[in-house]
């Protein structure tokens, strides 16, 4: 069912551990989709 | 959960990526990824897009972003009469922009009073919203537009 949830999800885990420059210290991604529904 | 997998899987601080349900429309539930940098790191958010796009998520489905926000801490300064916020410990900016919603007006007003002490701002990325994969195929602008919903001074 979340899925594609999880790979975004999963992304995101991988920029966390891995960035070394960026912009952002933190943030919140709303996302919707019918396979949470 | 997905979200708790994933934690394990990538060997992530428990608490610094939170997947929530909340279940705010009838038709299709939507959700919140919630997310940190580690100590003493940035989120790079080039990364971020490419990071997604490479997962090849597929359209059909209904599923896409519906609004990213993100905190920044810096400097505001203007440029051809922008408000820009340089990011401390990076060679990055972002312009700066007022939310279409009134409620936020303080926010992007306090902007003018901060001069050059380093602020904690948090805002929605502009124009980035839209079902998967179409919203990835669009390159960013480079700066990104935030849009202002709360400013606070960090000194």
């Amino acid at each position: 069912m979340n899925t594609r949830y999880g790979r975004a999800v999963a992304a995101i885990s991988l920029l966390v551990a891995s960035s070394a420059s960026g912009q952002v210290v933190n943030g919140i991604m709303t996302v919707t989709g019918a396979e949470m529904h | 959960m997905a979200c708790d997998a994933t934690a394990r899987l990538y060997d992530v601080d428990e608490d610094s990526v939170v997947f929530e349900k909340l279940q705010k429309t009838e038709k299709y539930d939507q959700g919140t990824i919630t997310f940190r940098a580690r100590k003493d790191k940035l989120i790079d958010l080039d990364q971020l897009h490419e990071s997604i796009w490479a997962t090849r998520l597929s359209g059909g489905t209904r599923s896409g972003l519906v609004s990213l926000e993100v905190t920044v801490i810096g400097e505001v300064v203007t440029a051809e009469g922008k408000a820009v916020l340089k990011v401390s410990g990076s060679d990055k900016e972002f312009v700066l922009g007022k939310h279409s919603d009134e409620k936020f007006a303080a926010a992007f007003t306090k902007l003018q009073v901060t001069g050059s002490k380093a602020v904690k701002l948090t805002g929605r990325v502009d124009n980035y919203v839209g079902q998967w994969p179409s919203v990835l195929k669009k390159q960013p602008t480079n700066p990104r537009r935030i849009l202002v919903t709360d400013v606070e001074l960090t000194e």
